[in-house]
């Protein structure tokens, strides 16, 4: 078994030398879940030591299709910091760290409280300030996106950067569950999805995560951003490309790559 | 010519729910006007059996569908008062040969609309959108279709349950109409109204535009065409399409699982 410290820095080699390499686990050497946390617990020990600050959370494997995939009955977690922000940062640095980057739409909540303690699902709209439409860049530092579920934890569920709309309150959003999404690249529509295609619905997602955080002992301060998963199949990054995300009830929003990276 | 032949044969490939060899590998000759003759030929057959035309589907609306076909734009069928079915209702599956379930938005025509109809009229004239459950069926051994076998099989319609209708200024911009389909209590799939065409009621414009399409006629319901990939369907099999602001319908295979 490969130690998480040298998995760590294996992975920043792969992020700082833009050379995405193949996965960790094999048949021979599996690893576990506990391993890919204790992994990006690293990385994110030291993004924070190197001053980023934590920003937030984002869910993955959230449709039933992707978890039997990777086997696993739930979403997994990964964190998010202001070094992910497109809007802090710019597209353009984000995107130039990248070497197979790709966007989804997503739904994204803001805490209106501290989330300490396993919420249940009908409580959970207590928890939530405001509501808005995201667009995340993922990037795997996996050859091809070719992983294990060890190696995507690990990896911080292929965190890049991610971008998020005006935050409407819950109560004015309407039903997420049937909330369309419409995913266009250059104004042609790719993909569409309704809200229920997280979990059947996007709550669920904040749901699960205030479970996973109990159980981890952590704390998400109030104002922390948290993707609650991509709505439809992801669609690669082109320079130059505009992609836009519009989610009924919650307007649009749209990404912008330079042409130049 | 061949156009009544096939025609019969589609008929009684439907009626006794035992599918056919494709078309296009049979009559290599077959074009795309032949296929809609075989349509409206298996289609008189019916209302010359008594039933009534009430409507008409739109199909291969999504830009998924038309490349997996290597077509560019959508076909239509017709619908009868024999494939329309109210809310709740039970389907005989042994009428079926490899059913597939749609979620899709529908509309109710509010007047009749002329050929070459402006993009303004065609929008005018809806009263009101539905949303809808489609079976989809065909009468095509191993659902191997081309264009021109769908078409000629009327775009592998087999029936439609339809929700409540509700009126158009009171739907809101139906390309973000969004829609899920649960199977037997679980999504399976969900969608948004932009995935028909970019915008659900183009495809209303374009069967309007069609020289082929029969006459659309006040208090018709037009089938607008599927958000998502079609779900394979069995006996015993509950469904239901729930779409924002349009409520939800929901249709059982009747039989055992």
């Amino acid at each position: 078994m490969i130690p998480a410290g040298d998995a760590h820095q294996a992975l920043l080699a792969a992020r700082r030398d833009r050379q995405p390499r193949t996965r960790f686990s094999t048949s021979d050497d599996p690893l576990d879940a506990g391993w890919g946390h204790q992994v990006q617990a690293l990385d994110r020990k030291a993004r924070t030591a190197e001053g980023e600050v934590l920003v937030g959370m984002k869910l993955g494997l959230n449709s039933r299709a992707k978890q039997q995939t990777m086997g696993v009955p739930e979403p997994i977690v990964g964190f998010l910091t202001d070094a992910m922000d497109l809007d802090v940062r710019g597209a353009a640095a984000v995107v130039a760290g990248t070497t197979q980057a790709r966007v989804e739409p997503e739904i994204a909540f803001r805490l209106a409280v501290d989330l300490d303690r396993a919420v249940p699902v009908w409580r959970i709209g207590d928890l939530v300030d405001g509501v808005a439409v995201a667009l995340e860049v993922i990037d795997s530092r996996f050859v091809g996106y070719r992983f294990g579920l060890p190696d995507v934890l690990a990896d911080n569920t292929s965190a890049a950067g991610f971008t998020v709309g005006e935050w409407t309150p819950l109560r004015r959003v309407g039903d997420l569950a049937t909330a369309g999404c419409v995913l266009d690249v250059d104004g042609a529509v790719v993909h569409t999805a309704a809200g229920a295609a997280i979990l059947g619905h996007p709550l669920l997602a904040l749901s699960h995560l205030s479970r996973h955080l109990a159980a981890q002992g952590e704390v998400l301060p109030a104002g922390s951003v948290v993707l609650a998963g991509a709505l439809t199949d992801a669609v690669p990054v082109r320079p130059g490309a505009a992609y836009g995300v519009a989610v009924r009830g919650l307007g649009s929003l749209t990404l912008r790559i330079p042409a130049q990276v | 010519m061949y156009v009544a032949s096939i025609a019969q044969e589609l008929a009684d490939a439907a009626r006794d729910a035992v599918p056919v060899a494709p078309l296009s590998e049979r009559f290599p000759q077959l074009t795309l006007d032949d296929a809609y003759a075989v349509q409206a030929a298996l289609v008189a057959g019916w209302t010359a059996g008594g039933a009534e035309v009430v409507g008409h589907k739109v199909g291969l609306t999504s830009s998924a569908m038309q490349q997996q076909l290597g077509v560019d734009s959508p076909d239509s069928g017709v619908l009868t008062d024999r494939m329309v079915f109210g809310d709740g209702a039970v389907l005989d599956a042994g009428g079926l040969v490899a059913p597939r379930v749609e979620a899709e938005l529908a509309v109710v025509l509010g007047r009749d609309l002329a050929p070459g109809a402006s993009r303004d009229e065609v929008v005018a004239a809806v009263d009101s959108v539905v949303i809808a459950l489609e079976v989809i069926d065909s009468r095509i051994r191993d659902w191997r279709i081309s264009l021109l076998d769908t078409v000629a099989d009327n775009a592998s319609s087999a029936a439609a349950v339809l929700g409540w209708p509700v009126p158009l200024g009171e739907a809101g911009d139906l390309r973000t109409v969004g829609i899920t389909l649960h199977r037997n209590g679980v999504v399976v799939a969900t969608g948004a109204g932009a995935a028909i065409l970019g915008n659900p009621l183009y495809a209303l414009v374009w069967l309007a535009g069609q020289e082929h399409a029969p006459p659309l006629r006040a208090g018709q319901v037009v089938l607008l065409g599927a958000v998502h990939a079609a779900v394979p369907l069995g006996a015993g099999d509950v469904v239901t399409a729930t779409a924002s602001g349009l409520g939800s319908v929901t249709a059982t295979i009747g039989g055992r699982p």
